[in-house]
Formats: structure tokens, sequence, C-alpha cells
């Protein structure tokens, strides 16, 4: 090989390396031409189309220091700027935001998604499906639905310290709320009942007297630009049916064994307790009948602690009255529970997901049953049964 | 007839230049004569010693006094001479018929250009007209450094003595602390106007014999006109003629050379270099600090797992920042990318520039420190931390996370224990954010990947540059990744020591004794237990 061939090798090679780099960069987007979005909303527009809201993070508003930054910056503006677009689809309508963006839209790190209830009950199969396929949107992301109109709640911003969408958000990923997670949402519209419960949201302050049922997290807000949880709507196959209020919502936490903690007032001749439950045990279970019918077992277990003595002088220390007291709990329980079959049996939807536990518990009778599962379901019997333990009752008590 | 007006001056000035070379020439000429030429009795030869060293103003020729009928003339270089022996061996010794007790050393001569040699390297030559060849005396004297604590590798515990530039100081540095015949050092000359003196040094029956022959082979190869610094040699002995990392160790504490010659490595010596080559070496001993071996061994364990996080960070921080920030952002976690994005805000540049905007002012910095005279360190100090700490954020030219990240880098770098692998580092560092600018976290990926695939490629005398990691040798991995207690009984290398022989014995565990009463007890302790 000559001198001159070599060299010219050389530099195709070069030339070769060099095309290497060029094709580089090319979805580089840089921190400042991010326009994240923290939190979107679905509405329906009229004629099938979408209005679709999204709060884009403002960062040079956002507070220094750690946290999620602050809405109440000082000097700052607000943290979050919301922005709208309608199309007729989901993708015209973000291309509609998109046109007066300065950067470019980052689905990445959204923590919720709102849905109107127009479009909830037109069918949410279009918003799942914009998620599921766009490679930039997580599927672990919370659906949540509103009476009304969603894209206003975005434009809430509550006097703490994060903005509107993350005070959701933190409160979802507690697990102080029931949870519905687009990919879970999505799963069971492959299941034969095709319900799920999605958490309901609203502007507002809670419903005076509140309710016996737990979720420490959504009472004491009194501003009236709080956005509270207060129940769930129920979807069939992808279109809201119902909707279930806050008692429903808490007894269908238990049945479906995502109940974790909560607070509950007990009142009795002695005086009133509150009593923190801090620890559930659920075991759900489907069996088989004599008849070769189906059934559901539920077994619930609560540990908790006497958090506080509301009124009169409760002989805590009097083991007979724990006792009494653990009965109590267990009824509160079971009446909640009872609350939510009783919706589900009467909207004939099994947000429970019982057809999923005796397919998975009593294959056999589920390849027999689950061609008439909407038929059988609301006869279906169940079998609650709730044992609640007092633990501990507390350093302040007058011992008789 | 008229006598020409001529102006000679020019000519003459001519004439001394045309002498001077014609000097110059037949000096080189009459070495290239004489170098190899035998040194017999002939009568002319004080006058070729003459010609050859007298260009220079240093030689001393001089007549001894007589002893009985005999004469000698000494031949000595006065700046490389110690005058105090000299007057108390030559003047005092010789002369009372007592050369071997007052003169270190006695050598004949075979050459002239031998003795030549000799009397460069500072001894007195001594010719006896009539008698063939000539006496060396040995009266070497020249200002060198004393011991001083090692200025790179710093230790809190330990000790602090550091090689100066003596061989000789430096070999009794490492007889000192390994009294065994089995020690040798291989005396070789090197670099052809230099002639440095250069010591292969090993332990006999420890050292892998073909490591060993080979070095002698490599260092036989050497071909440099001065070696002024061990480098001249360390880049022409190694395996891999082209790689940033470094094939032979290098160090300034004695006590490490103790330690590598004890595992059955091979340390080069060189007369006017401060530090000692040591050789082979594996990627994993240039993570190895001196203190590991001086403090406890959980600590020392600890600080070794430690710092291959630190190299983690020195090589890929900046290109994970670039990565993340530029193409993944869905895989920071929200928080921080909103305090990120908070940051980024007006910074008109992409995350690539910043960082090297950032990793090169450091450089600048670095380079300026290492080259400053000691007094400006503090200036430098101050401009350095506001260039970088405030005035390149304010300037709105480089975000504060930028700042944070290449200093956390810098500092991981500062931990590598062995400079010549920091540097190495240090330059990878630009490929890995390169790579990961242009192609994200694929590119770091497929960076590191490379590296790695050089490094098992890499060898240092024969001996895999990963060993014992890959290959993988369960043994070794107890010095290469832990630090074992002293008295566990660790093997040797195996690449390095042919021989496997276990540094302790076993059984050597350090307990208090057992108690009297049972199996094994020492009945002198039975008071402590109370037993009877």
């Amino acid at each position: 090989m000559s001198a001159r061939i070599r060299r010219r090798a050389a530099a195709l090679l070069a030339l070769v390396c060099l095309t290497l780099v060029l094709s580089g960069c090319w979805d580089r987007i840089e921190l400042a031409d991010l326009d994240m979005v923290s939190g979107v909303a679905f509405d329906a527009a009229p004629n099938g189309g979408f209005r679709v809201t999204v709060s884009i993070v403002l960062p040079q508003n956002l507070a220094t220091g750690g946290g999620v930054g602050g809405a109440g910056g000082g000097s700052a503006g607000p943290s979050e700027a919301v922005v709208s677009g309608t199309g007729a689809t989901i993708g015209e309508a973000i291309t509609a935001i998109g046109r007066g963006l300065p950067g470019h839209i980052f689905w990445g790190h959204t923590r919720v998604v709102l849905i109107g209830e127009a479009a909830a009950r037109r069918g949410i199969q279009p918003v799942l499906d914009f998620f599921l396929r766009s490679p930039a949107t997580r599927l672990a992301t919370d659906l949540l639905v509103v009476r009304g109109e969603a894209g206003p709640l975005l434009q809430v911003s509550p006097p703490y310290r994060v903005p509107g969408t993350d005070v959701l958000y933190e409160h979802l990923r507690r697990q102080r709320e029931p949870r519905a997670l687009v990919y879970e949402v999505a799963q069971s519209l492959l299941t034969t009942s095709g319900a799920s419960l999605i958490p309901e949201v609203q502007v507002g302050r809670p419903a005076p007297g509140g309710s016996a049922g737990g979720g420490g997290g959504s009472g004491g807000a009194t501003s009236p630009t709080a956005l509270l949880f207060t129940g769930a709507g129920v979807l069939q196959r992808g279109r809201l049916v119902g909707w279930l209020n806050e008692d429903q919502m808490r007894g269908a936490m238990w049945l479906l064994g995502t109940a974790r903690q909560g607070t509950v007032a007990l009142r009795s001749p002695q005086g009133s307790v509150s009593v923190h439950i801090n620890r559930v045990r659920i075991h759900r279970q489907a069996v088989r009948l004599a008849d070769g019918s189906p059934a559901v077992r539920i077994r619930i277990d609560a540990e908790d602690v006497v958090s506080q003595v509301d009124a009169g002088n409760p002989p805590l220390g009097d083991p007979r009255y724990l006792l009494q007291l653990s009965n109590a709990l267990a009824a509160s329980i079971r009446g909640s529970a009872d609350l939510a079959l009783a919706a589900a049996r009467a909207e004939d939807v099994d947000f429970l997901e019982f057809g999923r536990l005796v397919a998975a518990d009593q294959p056999g009778i589920w390849g027999r049953v689950h061609g008439d599962w909407p038929g059988i379901f609301p006869r279906l019997p169940v079998v609650i049964a709730v044992r609640a333990h007092v633990r501990q009752v507390g350093n302040l008590v007058r011992l008789q | 007839m008229e006598p020409v007006e001529t102006d000679l001056s020019g000519d003459v000035r001519d004439l001394v230049d045309r002498l001077h070379e014609l000097a110059a020439l037949q000096l080189n000429a009459l070495w290239l004569l004489c170098e190899n030429l035998p040194l017999g009795a002939e009568p002319g030869r004080g006058a070729i010693f003459s010609a050859l060293l007298g260009r220079s103003g240093d030689l001393v020729e001089a007549d001894l006094p007589p002893v009985g009928d005999r004469v000698a003339h000494a031949y000595f270089l006065s700046s490389m001479t110690d005058t105090q022996v000299l007057n108390q061996g030559l003047v005092g010794g010789l002369s009372a018929h007592h050369p071997a007790g007052a003169v270190a050393e006695l050598h004949t001569a075979a050459t002239y250009g031998d003795a030549v040699r000799e009397v460069l390297s500072g001894r007195v030559l001594l010719l006896v007209p009539g008698s063939p060849g000539g006496l060396l005396v040995e009266a070497r004297g020249y200002p060198k450094r004393g011991i001083q604590p090692p200025v790179l590798e710093t230790v809190v515990r330990g000790p602090h003595e550091a090689f100066n530039e003596d061989l000789q100081t430096n070999i009794s540095l490492l007889r000192r602390r390994l009294r065994d015949p089995r020690l040798v050092f291989e005396p070789l000359t090197l670099g052809r106007f230099s002639r440095t003196e250069v010591r292969l040094c090993y332990i006999e029956g420890l050292a892998n014999p073909r490591i060993v022959s080979e070095a002698r082979r490599r260092l036989a190869g050497v071909s440099a006109t001065a070696i002024v610094d061990s480098n001249y040699i360390e880049e022409s002995i190694g395996d891999d003629a082209y790689t940033v990392f470094p094939q032979v160790d290098f160090t300034e504490r004695p006590d490490i050379v103790a330690i590598g010659l004890t595992e059955g490595r091979f340390a080069i010596l060189v007369d006017g270099t401060n530090d000692a080559l040591v050789a082979p070496v594996t990627f994993w001993s240039f993570m190895q600090a001196a203190d590991d071996y001086y403090q406890n061994y959980y600590a020392g364990t600890f600080l070794r797992l430690l710092r291959y996080a630190f190299l983690t960070i020195a090589v890929t921080m900046p290109a994970l920042y670039i990565a993340l920030t530029t193409f993944h952002q869905q895989m920071i976690p929200t928080s921080l990318l909103l305090s990120l994005m908070r940051n980024n805000v007006g910074i008109p540049f992409p995350a690539l520039v910043e960082a090297l905007i950032m990793e090169i002012t450091l450089e600048i910095l670095r380079e300026a420190g290492l080259h400053l005279p000691e007094k400006l360190g503090t200036s430098l100090s101050v401009v350095g931390a506001l260039v970088i700490g405030e005035a390149v954020v304010s300037a709105g030219l480089v975000s504060w996370p930028v700042v944070a990240v290449v200093a956390i880098t810098a500092i991981a770098n500062f931990a590598i224990p062995r400079w010549t692998m920091a540097l190495a580092i240090r330059l990878l560092r630009f490929g890995e954010m390169l790579a990961a600018a242009i192609f994200g976290l694929p590119g770091v990926l497929v960076m590191t990947t490379a590296i790695l695939v050089h490094l098992v490629d890499l060898r240092s005398f024969g001996v895999p540059y990963l060993f014992p990691v890959a290959p993988l040798d369960a043994d070794g991995l107890q010095d290469a990744i832990l630090r074992m207690p002293h008295w566990t009984p660790q093997p040797r290398p195996r690449l390095l020591a042919p021989a496997w022989r276990g540094r302790v014995r076993p059984g050597r565990r350090p307990h208090p004794p057992r108690h009297a009463g049972t199996a094994g007890g020492d009945p002198r302790w039975a008071w402590r237990t109370g037993a009877r």
C-alpha cells in the first residue's frame, strides 16, 4: 500500500468518525429549554374533542433550597403557569399548547392527571392511550377525577409551601388516599369486569360534620382554596358510571386491602375516644361453596392506639372497656365496608375486584362463571370478618 | 615595498573561532579515540588526561608527596570531590604506605574511557609513572539533599522518609528496611552522555526470575542521551507504548518500595531522581496508599473501598451530570430536577460547555498552582476561590450545580493516592464528558466499556493490569480490594511470586492467653480467673 493510499484511507476514516459525532446530540434538550408539566387535566370539549390544561413549572420562581419549590416565595411570582389548548384529539390539543410555549413540553415528571367528569363519562381510553403510547410519560402517574371541569383545579394554589399538584401528589404518595395509577387502570380494562376506582378531588371545604371514616389527611382544611379528596369515581370499561362518597370509599379501601391507617372517633357512655389505626392486615380469599358456587371471604385485622380522649373519662385501664372499644372499632370498619359493598351491588360494578379474586383463587369456578359475572356478582356471598385490637392506651390515663 | 594596510582584527577573530572549533573537534576526536584505548604505562598519558578534562576549570592535577623513589600524579575534579577526604586520605594516608585504610574504594582502571568517567563521577585518579593502569580513590563529595519527608505521598502514621536524588542514600534507605543478602541491587549505566547509574533491585528467590530477566532486557534497550528523570526509563520499558495508564509505579517512599519488593516486584533506582520505579504493577496498586497498611485494618479496608467510589466519581460524575441533564431528565428525581432547573435559568451555554468552562478553569488553577512560587500560592487560591466560587456563577456563565459537580470531581481526583494514576483519570474524564454530551448515557456506557477493555488488555511486564480481578484470583482479592490484617496468612500475588508462599504463617491471630483449666490453658494465668 503506497503512502498516498494510506493517507487517503486515514482521511476517509477520520471523516467516517466525524459523521458519528454529527449524528449525536439530536435529542439533546438543555434544562433551560424544558417546560416541565407537573400536572395535566383533561376535559371534554364540544364535538368529542378535548381540552387539555397543563401546569408548567416556572423554575425561576421556585424558592431556593430544598423541597419542590414554593408558591409563596416572597416577591417571586407564581411557581407554575397554567396553559390550555383545545383540539379534536388529545394530540391536537397538546400541539396547540406547545405552540404557545418557548421550550419542549416535558412529560417525564408529570405527577397527577386530572380528568373532568364529562370527559370521564365519555371514556378515559384516549387519555390512557396517550400515556401508554408516549415514551416520555410515566405509567405510574396518579389518575384523579373531578366533578365538573378539571382544568380550573390546576389554577388552585393552596396556601402551602408547594403548588397544588404537589399537594395532591404528596397525599397520594403517603397512601392516605386510594391510588389509581395509569397502568393499573389500563390493566383493569382488560379484566372481565373492567371496573376500577379513581379518587375524586374537589376544591373547597370539607363537608360539615366530617365522617367516621379514617383519612386524617383530608380534614382540617379551612381555606376555601384547599384541594380535598372527597370520594371516588367508579369506572366501568373506561367510563365513569357513578360516584362513591367518602365513607363508601373508605369501605372500599378496607375491602380492597389498600387501607393502611386512619383515625376513628368512637363514642361510648363513659366518654368518647379517638383511636388511630396504625397497623392493618387484610386477607382476601375466594372460596368454593358446597354447591360449587363462588364466595368471598375478607378478614380485616386492625391494630390501633388510643390517640385522644375526646370527652368524659373513659376507663382505659379496664380490659373490658378496651374490648368494648375494639368491638366498636370493628363495627365501625364493618359498617363502612358494608356501605361500599352495598354501593357496588347497587351499581352492579365490580370495583371491589372480586372477579379478579375468584379468578386467582378458584380458577376452575371462574372458568365457569366469568361469562355471566355481571349477573352473579350482585348476589355473590361476601363474608367480612373484622377484628380490632387496642394495643396502646397511652400514658395520660387516669386509672381508677 | 609599502606595507599593506590591512585590518587584521576581523581575520584574527575568525581565526580564533576556527581554532576553537578545531579544539572542540580535537576534544571530540580525542575522546572517541581514547575511549576504548587500554590504559598502559605510556609516558604521555598524563597529557591525554589533561587534554580530555582540562577544558573545564575544575580539573586539578597534583603531584603527591613522593613515597620512597616513587611519585604519583593525581587527577580529580574539584567540584566532585570532598577536599577533607582528599587531604586526610591521599596526602596523609598514601604517603604512610596505607592506601587501603584511608580510602574508600580502589579500582584499577582498564581504559582511558573508564578512567575519565570515574574522574567525572568524582573519584581521584592516581597515575604512578612506570606502572600500567591507574588507581582510583574514592573521594566523592558533592552537595546533596538530606533525607526529607515525602512531598506527594504524605501519611499520618508511618515513616516520614523519602528518597532523595542520591543513589547511595536511596540504597541505604532500602537496605535499612530489608536486611537480607537476597536483596540485590544490580548496577547498570544508562544514557550516552549522562552515564546515569541505575540499580535494578529485587529479592532473589522471591521475584519471578523471568520477570527480572525481562526487566534486564528492557533496561538494556533503553536508549537516551541523558536520563534526567526516572520517567525517561519508565516510558521506554512499558508493555504498551500508547496508553494513558501508568505501567510502572513511581513512589518516593522507601517503605512502599520495600512492600513491593517483598511481594515479588522489582524496583529501579535512578541516580539523580528522588523516586523509585516499581513494577510489575496492577491497576489496584495505584489505588492503595501507604496509609492503608499503617492504620487499623477496618479503617484501611473502608478507605480502600471508598477510594473506588472516588475513582468512579472522578471518572464519570461530570459525564453523568451532562448525560442526565441533557438527555435523560426523566431519570432525575423530580425535586432534584426542579432544583437543577431553578439554577439553570438564564445560563446561556449547554451543559457540556458549562462543565468544560469549569473543568478548564480548574485545570488552569491547578497548573498555575504547580508552577507558581509558593509565596504566591495564597493569592492564587484567593483568586481561584473568587473566580470559581463566585464570579463565574454571578456572571451567569455557569450554574451552581456544575460548580458543585466539578469541585466534587476535582476533590475525588485528589483522593486517588498515586499521582500518575490521578493524571490518567483526569484525561479520561474529558473523554467521558464528550461521549456523554454526544450520546448521553449510552455514550458514557460505551466509553467506560472501552476503558475497561483497554484495561483488561493492558499488561505490566506480562502481568495483566486488572489481576487479580481479571483474570480472577480469589486469594489475591484479599489485598486488592480489602486490607486484611497483617497476621492473616495472605498469599503473595500469584503471578508475581511463582513460588507460592504466605507472607505470614497461619494461626497468628493475636488473642489473650486461654483460661487455665480449659484445654490448652496456660497455668501461669490461673490467678486471673481464680481457677485452682
